[in-house]
């Protein structure tokens, strides 16, 4: 996946494996706490955001973590992402608590905060798929994996991410989960629609469904990019 | 046919699923849309097979007795048979008019069946 979209303060403990020297594609989260300043806690202890940490390249962030239990300073660094445009100038410094006069440098992505904002109720959909328990809908339905909420969280936020370029605004899709584990988007404007699958496994293709009264087309893609013209198709022009 | 289906065959006896007749099929609240309409998941399968209730041979309470937060749909079986799917009785030991619907249900096939339902709860 382009990046690993976090939404809350425990996927953000679990995305940081002590020994790791990288990290994916910088997320919301860590950019949130690059703004907050706060102090993370995680399974092997608390670590604050070292004033070194900053801008790496106009794709990367350098974080340097200083590990409260050990004393140590860890360096992560993000992987460089073509598709993914970094913020150029820093918004506000802040200090971090307890722990002398460490600075923070902050940025803020607005992509990122617009989705959040303006999807907040699309991305609790998602994640409310996670209450639903094997055999929720009395036929043998499996319940909905954390990987396959966060697959579809990065794929609508991509969609979004594209379309925003283009200056069009996505509209919210309704959630469902199917009773195989997948996620279901489904747009439904006037007498169009569309569907797109998150599959339960990361070895099967996206689909896709447009229909329009009795005319039915489906697809398989392997990028968001290729559902750009179905999302124009559906928001365009629309009866 | 499973060797317990066999031995409720011969033991309960299996109707003709009629092209008129009604099948129920259990809607959790979490298909409902806002506008009313139903999700296509509603008949979308995890089993080769999607499982229904002939409505004759029950009643939309009697459906929704385990699930009674749940809605209903109904679709006349002739509409499941034009998109080359097999229905068919099928009674289990706890529903005796617990149907099948049997075939390739592909995501077009699953949003004609949306197309085709009514909501009866």
């Amino acid at each position: 996946m382009l990046f690993d979209y976090i939404t809350d303060q425990e996927d953000v403990s679990a995305t940081f494996p002590q020994k790791r020297k990288e990290l994916d594609v910088v997320s919301g989260s860590l950019l949130s706490f690059l703004i907050t300043g706060e102090r993370v806690i995680y399974p092997s202890g608390t670590f604050w955001i070292s004033k070194d940490s900053g801008r790496y390249s106009s794709n990367s962030y350098v974080v340097y973590l200083y590990i409260a239990s050990t004393g140590e300073v860890e360096s992560l660094l993000t992987r460089e992402n073509p598709f993914y445009i970094l913020p150029i100038e820093p918004l506000k410094s802040t200090y971090a608590p307890g722990k002398g006069d460490w600075t923070i440098p902050t940025w803020k992505n607005t992509l990122i905060d617009n989705f959040q904002n303006n999807y907040s109720d699309t991305i609790r959909k998602i994640k409310e798929t996670s209450k639903l328990q094997n055999n929720w809908n009395s036929y043998n339905a499996v319940n909905i994996s954390k990987t396959t909420r966060l697959r579809a969280n990065n794929f609508l936020f991509e969609l979004f991410r594209l379309l925003n370029f283009k200056h069009i605004v996505l509209p919210k899709p309704f959630v469902v989960a199917c009773p195989n584990g997948s996620i279901q988007f489904e747009w439904d404007i006037k007498k169009k629609e569309l569907e797109v699958i998150i599959p339960y496994s990361e070895k099967k293709d996206i689909s896709f469904l447009r229909s329009y009264k009795d005319d039915y087309e489906k697809g398989s893609i392997k990028d968001p990019t290729e559902l750009l013209e179905y999302l124009i198709w559906l928001i365009q022009n629309a009866e | 046919m499973s060797p317990m289906s066999e031995r409720i065959k011969n033991t309960i006896k299996i109707i003709d699923v009629e092209d008129d007749d009604d099948l129920y099929r259990r809607i959790h609240p979490h298909f409902q849309k806002e506008n009313g309409k139903i999700s296509s998941a509603v008949f979308k399968q995890r089993n080769p097979y999607l499982s229904i209730d002939v409505a004759k041979l029950t009643t939309p309470e009697k459906s929704l007795a385990n699930s009674p937060d749940f809605g209903l749909a109904s679709i006349v079986t002739r509409s499941v048979r034009n998109l080359s799917l097999k229905v068919y009785h099928q009674p289990k030991i706890d529903s005796y008019a617990h149907g099948i619907i049997e075939g390739n249900i592909t995501d077009a096939t699953a949003k004609k069946l949306t197309n085709y339902a009514r909501l009866v709860i």
